[in-house]
């Protein structure tokens, strides 16, 4: 527990004087202290606020006699700056800072006032009407400013009077009969909570603001609050060491019986906390985190408080013997539990400082605890110091402090003649009211009054008194000393609860610190998305909020338990660590007693029915335990030997559901956890990709690109920042956290959704996501994540050891095959590397990567790809391309010369398999293509071999003869000798005289070495006789011919000649015939009609045409006459 | 069926490339409406529509989204709770076939349904009017495609001729339904109760 509140002496005994102070007030700097003979001291206070130097009192002045009787209560109206004093029955008021006397209300509270109460409240009138139907008339009732109203309740016997001003306007005071003496009261805005000295208590609703005048406070009926602290009572005080039992119980019942009058009956009022105000800021800020909205929003988990708050009721503390409960202003205690404090003594005074109560208790008297003397440390009284949300005890300060803890006040060498230890002279601290008009710094005055040691000068000595400052640390210095035992979260409630501010007055780094703590106790408490939500808001960046998961998700980032809290700005790991070394050292220390309580219990307890009765009805929610309970009480009824074993062994069992229903439970939450996480990353996926979409394309980092791998510490360090404000490269990083993060998730939790992911663009972290898959055997997937990230030569040594472990043959290969065929043209170094196992496998399907009719395979480079097969083998090249060539339709000589120097290979394997049907491919090739360079092809010929290749080639580079000749003398080929002719003869014109005659002269004119070979080229000249020229046959036939032989010819040759003169004649004729036509045409087209009227004059010499001779001109028909017709030719050209 | 009765809110995304239809058959859809004109469509923008299925008023939520930019603009809370998605491409653009996969696998990733294997789509290739020798995406081929991704619905539309259009966001409502009554199915029983989960091996063999 922390301690926030600190003991310094703030007026020692000797500037207070010997009188007996009796009231305290506390106003704008000032201290105002009443004492029991009517006097007034006032002291200024400085250095109150601040904690750079102790707060010291500095005496301003003494008013003697201010009163007649003692000063029992002081009060401050500001807006009237005026000071109240109660003081014998009667309250007076006084001006300020002059103290004089201003009115007084003897005539209300006739002497029998014993207490009073203030409240002051801004009311601010409901809005004027509508405007817009009476503008002029409304003006003077239009502006409705806010009125201070202040209402002062004075208690006086069975009266309660009401004063009450209205910005500072007195009015008629109202009064209230009661049943009876009030002995504490609290305003709670317009009730008042009234403790009866019966021990009841009565609401009084004071009439609504607006009607003043007319409706009368009435009070509402007694109670006496439902007390669950009545029966704890009694166990409490027990278990604390017997303090004050007996007393405690005594008193209680004569509380509940009302029999006995209570002197005190205590009602504190409680400020309400001010969070509508937070909220209202926090709406105009846009940073949530750093406004402290925070502290407020539904959203950020708070909406069990924030109902509570809702029921627009107070809450006052109702303080009598050693018991405060807070009750709502409506008189119902709290639903929470506890739902009271139980001080081990009485308490003197309580005071709610938001977010504490602080109590000053009563030194236990000794008489009253007989049994507790050993345990009761300190006689002395003591301020007892609980937090107002869950009443729980945060500090105990003993009063006054022993010598050694206001070590401060010592140094100031003001105060030497510190009290001795309290055991020796036992203290009575009387007074802790505090009237304090400024809400902050919550401070507190505190006089204690050691009497003289004598015994002798009890009542009449002067006694010697202490004004103590109880100072507040600072919020911050309070939340870090919290958070230093890790209860951060306890120091964001102390904010919240911390009064008006809200904690608006915090610096923004802490409370964003305090949110970030915040987001990650969310987690911490399984409200996953309350906590995800908060993530976001506070753009905690992912490598934190990833690292919270266990390693299966978190991989490298993961950080164990007891380090998030110093990742989101808590403690370092170690000191968590050791906390929860010795919570559990604490819990196993528990644990053992429980087992040897139980075992004890075990022997002790004799085997009763009942008792197993009962551990079998606590489990019977339990379907199987019921069960075996059933069989269990069966057993029971027929050996009651057995009874307390079997206990054991329920015990047993319940303790393994028990740890079921926990597993399933943790389960549950590590499934929803996750769930969120995916929600979380898929959120931050959009936003880093819209980050990434606002900087420039050349500075845009691209998923694939290869990137240093980051260790997880690096990424940890990833600033919490709006993910547009990061550098190109942490957003690089953040969003490999991110998909690698999600990745992880769904393969954690939905494992179909990791083929999705693999194939969109993603920033997984390959070599970290690609272990899981393999793990996983999620092998497709791990292709399409390498294929996104264009790292294929994975990919293929992947395919390569699936396809090892498979036995199908098809299948070996098919989705290698299938893979590079997709590739394209930019990773042809990787189809070629992995292509040739392939084929090591399988070469016809091998051969599908390069040849299949795809876009990408066809985009493939071929010349490389022609060196790659060549590499791999000529049949495959040559199957490649004969593809290309044939299919494709490539012409590039580079691909025909190497089919054909392949070809020429393939012809001259020595095994000469498949040789012919090479050749004839290569025959084939060599006709049909026109793409190759035949000079070159003809000089990687063989020299002897391939006579028909030769002449082909020779026949390309027109060299006829030579082609022929090989025919002729190599391959006695005459009739393909002939057919090459006649195809010369019809493709090429320049050669058709001459290609015959080539022939014939090879036939008749042979190499020396050569026969004649008469028999062919009759053949020829009787078969070609048309085409090959007469004279030139005759000069080469040899002279000496069978005229038979040569018939055919002859006849042939005469034939055509005579037909040659006959197509002449008919030529000419018809050549003759046209130009007669033609002629004909032109007399017909020249033919002109002309008018000669009597009118018409000659354009050449202007006379009339009459009857004299005339011409007429061509083309655009003039008349002019006979004789002028030269004239005027001569003129127009 | 106890829900049968209940209205209920179907909410379906329409994703697809820019320009192959999606605003137009919306249109066409709920507003019996075609404009030959082209706007993108900015963010995303939805109709409403109701229909009777089995008896039971379902009110569709169909929501129209840009095809230009890939789920940049649009919050993950806008895809979650998508009740169906239809895939629309062109028949007419071979590219904008390719990429239903990928609009596929990020619709599964932004929404995250309860059950990405049986989330119900609907694949619909749109502008069939235009003349054939356009086509570029046979009916074929498309088919095998949807065959591939788990039985996916298709239908091929005009929006311009209002052909298919009605049956194609028909068939989405009544998967959309279908997964919507088995997801209830699913919620309603706890954790099944294993008979045979450890209790198994004792059962067999003697104890000796």
């Amino acid at each position: 527990m922390h301690s926030p509140f600190s003991l310094s002496t703030l007026i020692p005994p000797e500037a207070l004087g010997s009188d007996a102070v009796t009231a305290t007030l506390l106003h704008a700097n000032r201290v105002i202290l009443g004492t029991e003979k009517g006097s007034l001291l006032v002291f200024d206070l400085s250095n109150a606020s601040t904690s750079i130097s102790p707060p010291s009192a500095t005496l301003v002045s003494k008013h003697e006699g201010f009163c007649k009787k003692a000063v029992d209560q002081l009060g401050v109206i500001k807006e009237l700056n005026g000071l109240l004093c109660l003081s014998g029955g009667d309250l007076t008021l006084h001006s300020l800072p002059t103290f004089a006397l201003l009115s007084s209300f003897s005539a209300q509270s006739r002497g029998a006032a014993s207490l009073f109460a203030l409240s002051t409240y801004i009311h601010q009138p409901p809005a004027a009407p509508p405007r817009r139907s009476n503008t002029s008339r409304a003006a003077p009732m239009a502006p409705s400013s806010p009125e201070i109203r202040t209402t002062l309740a004075l208690a006086c016997r069975r009266r309660l009077v009401l004063l009450a001003w209205i910005d500072g306007a007195w009015q008629t005071p109202s009064e209230l009969a009661l049943p009876h003496q009030i002995r504490g009261m609290a305003f709670d805005e317009r009730k008042i909570v009234a403790g009866f000295s019966t021990g009841e208590y009565g609401i009084i609703t004071l009439p609504a603001a607006k009607a003043a005048a007319s409706e009368a406070p009435s009070l509402g009926e007694l109670f006496t609050p439902t007390m669950p602290a009545v029966e704890k009572a009694k166990a409490i005080p027990a278990g604390l060491g017997g303090l004050g039992n007996v007393m405690g119980l005594g008193a209680l019942g004569g509380l509940s019986l009302g029999a006995k009058k209570l002197e005190k009956n205590g009602v504190v009022a409680v400020p309400r906390a001010g969070k509508g105000k937070a909220k209202d800021d926090g709406g105009k800020s846009s940073d949530g985190a750093t406004s402290g909205a925070w502290l407020w929003g539904k959203e950020w988990g708070w909406e069990d408080e924030e109902k509570e708050k809702e029921t627009k009721e107070g809450e006052v503390l109702v303080v009598r013997e050693n018991i405060a409960i807070p009750l709502t202003s409506s008189g119902k205690p709290r639903t929470s539990t506890p739902s009271s404090i139980i001080y081990p003594s009485f308490t003197d005074e309580t005071l709610v400082v938001s977010p504490y109560i602080i109590s000053l208790l009563a030194a236990p008297p000794p008489s009253l605890a007989p049994g507790s003397s050993s345990s009761s440390t300190s006689l002395s009284p003591s301020l007892a110091i609980h937090n107002i949300d869950t009443l729980a005890p945060v500090q105990t300060l003993a009063v006054p402090p022993p010598p050694i803890s206001p070590p401060s006040s010592i140094a100031e060498g003001s105060d030497l003649k510190l009290p001795d230890p309290a055991a020796q002279q036992p203290f009575t601290a009387r007074l802790l009211t505090v009237a304090s008009s400024s809400a902050q710094p919550p401070l507190l005055l505190l006089t204690s009054r050691p009497p003289p040691g004598s015994a002798s000068a009890a009542a009449a000595a002067p006694v010697e008194q202490t004004l103590w400052i109880v100072t507040m640390k600072s919020w911050q210095s309070q939340i870090e000393e919290l958070g230093q035992a890790g209860a951060w979260e306890e120091g964001i409630r102390l904010v919240r609860r911390s009064g008006a501010n809200g904690g608006m007055d915090l610096p923004p780094p802490l409370l964003r610190r305090l949110a970030v703590l915040h987001s990650l106790a969310l987690f911490t408490e399984h409200r996953y998305d309350l906590a995800i939500d908060a993530f976001i808001s506070l753009d905690i960046t992912p490598s934190k909020v990833v690292s919270l998961y266990p390693h299966a998700i978190s991989g490298k980032l993961h950080i164990e338990h007891a380090g998030h809290e110093e990742l989101f700005g808590g403690r370092p790991q170690h000191k968590v660590a050791a906390a929860i070394e010795d919570e559990i050292m604490r819990k196993h220390e528990a644990e053992e007693e429980e087992k040897k309580r139980i075992e004890e219990e075990k022997k002790k307890a004799p085997a009763s029915p009942a008792r197993k009765g009962k551990v079998a009805a606590a489990v019977d929610d339990d379907d199987a335990s019921s069960i075996r309970s059933g069989i269990g009480r069966l057993k029971g009824k027929a050996s009651w030997i057995k009874d307390s074993s079997d206990v054991l062994e329920q015990i047993a069992d319940r303790a393994a559901i028990d740890a079921e229903r926990q597993a399933k439970l943790d389960a549950k939450r590590y499934a929803t956890s996750v769930d969120e996480l995916i929600r979380y990353l898929t959120d931050r996926r959009q936003k880093y990709a819209q980050a990434l979409a606002t900087l420039l394309p050349s500075a845009r980092p691209a998923p694939s690109s290869p990137r240093a791998r980051a260790s997880g510490a690096e990424l940890l360090e990833l600033p919490d920042e709006p993910l547009t404000n990061l550098s190109p490269d942490q957003l690089a990083r953040v969003a490999q956290v991110v998909d690698t993060a999600l990745f992880k998730a769904y393969l954690a939790t939905k494992p179909v959704m990791v083929g999705p992911l693999c194939r969109i663009d993603n920033w997984c972290e390959v070599e970290e996501v690609e272990e899981l898959l393999l793990a996983a055997k999620k092998y497709q997937e791990l292709l399409d994540l390498y294929n996104g990230k264009n790292m294929h030569e994975k990919a293929v040594k992947l395919l390569r050891q699936m396809a090892d472990d498979e036995e199908d043959p098809e299948e070996k290969v098919g989705p290698t095959i299938r893979y590079l065929q997709k590739l394209g043209a930019d990773h042809v170094t990787v189809i070629f590397e992995s292509s040739r196992w392939v084929f090591e496998a399988d070469r016809a399907a091998a051969l599908e990567i390069f040849i299949a009719d795809l876009e990408e395979v066809e985009s493939l480079p071929r010349h490389a790809t022609m060196a790659h097969l060549e590499r791999i083998g000529s049949d495959v090249c040559i199957t490649y391309l004969e593809h290309i060539i044939h299919t494709l339709g490539e012409e590039g000589s580079e691909f025909h010369e190497k089919l054909i120097e392949l070809y020429l290979a393939a012809v001259h394997r020595p095994n000469g398999s498949g040789s012919d049907e090479a050749y004839q491919k290569l025959l084939d090739l060599l006709e049909s293509s026109t793409s190759y360079r035949a000079d070159r092809m003809l000089g990687r010929l063989p020299s002897e071999d391939m006579h028909e290749v030769r002449a082909i080639l020779l026949g390309r580079l027109g060299r006829h003869e030579g082609a022929l000749q090989i025919y002729v003398y190599q391959l006695e080929d005459h009739a393909t000798a002939e057919e090459y002719c006649k195809r010369v003869y019809d493709s090429d014109a320049s050669m058709r005289p001459t290609i015959f005659h080539l022939l014939l002269r090879i036939y008749l004119r042979p190499r020396p070495s050569h026969p004649l070979l008469f028999g062919p080229a009759l053949s020829l000249i009787s078969s070609h006789a048309s085409s090959i020229d007469a004279i030139e046959v005759f000069d080469l036939l040899p002279p000496l011919v069978a005229l038979g032989d040569i018939r055919v010819f002859l006849e042939k040759t005469l034939r055509r000649s005579g037909e040659r003169v006959r197509e002449g004649k008919v030529v000419r004729s018809i050549g003759r015939a046209e130009v007669d036509e033609e002629e004909g045409q032109l007399v017909d087209l020249e033919e002109r009609r002309v008018k000669i009227t009597e009118g018409r004059v000659c354009p050449q010499c202007h006379k009339r045409l009459g009857n004299s001779v005339i011409a007429i001109h061509s083309p655009r028909g003039e008349v002019t006459h006979y004789q002028c017709r030269e004239k005027f030719q001569e003129m127009n050209s | 069926m106890s829900s049968s009765r209940r209205k209920v809110l179907l909410k379906v995304i329409i994703l697809g490339d820019s320009g192959v239809g999606k605003t137009s058959l919306m249109n066409q859809y709920v507003n019996k409406r075609f404009s030959n004109q082209y706007k993108a469509t900015i963010g995303a923008d939805f109709l409403t529509k109701e229909v009777m299925v089995d008896d039971r008023l379902v009110t569709m939520q169909l929501w129209d989204t840009a095809g230009q930019e890939r789920f940049q603009s649009l919050g993950v809370a806008f895809y979650r709770g998508a009740d169906c998605c239809v895939l629309v491409y062109d028949v007419n653009s071979a590219k904008s076939f390719e990429t239903l996969d990928s609009w596929r696998d990020e619709f599964l990733i932004q929404a995250s349904p309860r059950d990405p294997e049986n989330f119900p789509f609907v694949v619909i290739g749109n502008k069939i009017d235009m003349e054939e020798g356009k086509r570029m995406v046979s009916q074929k081929r498309a088919m095998t495609w949807c065959q591939s991704k788990g039985n996916i619905p298709y239908f091929e539309t005009s929006a311009k001729e209002a052909i298919n259009v009605e049956q194609g966001f028909q068939a989405a409502c009544k998967n959309a339904l279908q997964q919507e009554g088995e997801a209830d199915i699913y919620s309603d029983y706890p954790d099944a109760i294993k008979i045979n989960s450890h209790d198994a091996d004792q059962g067999y063999g003697c104890a000796c």
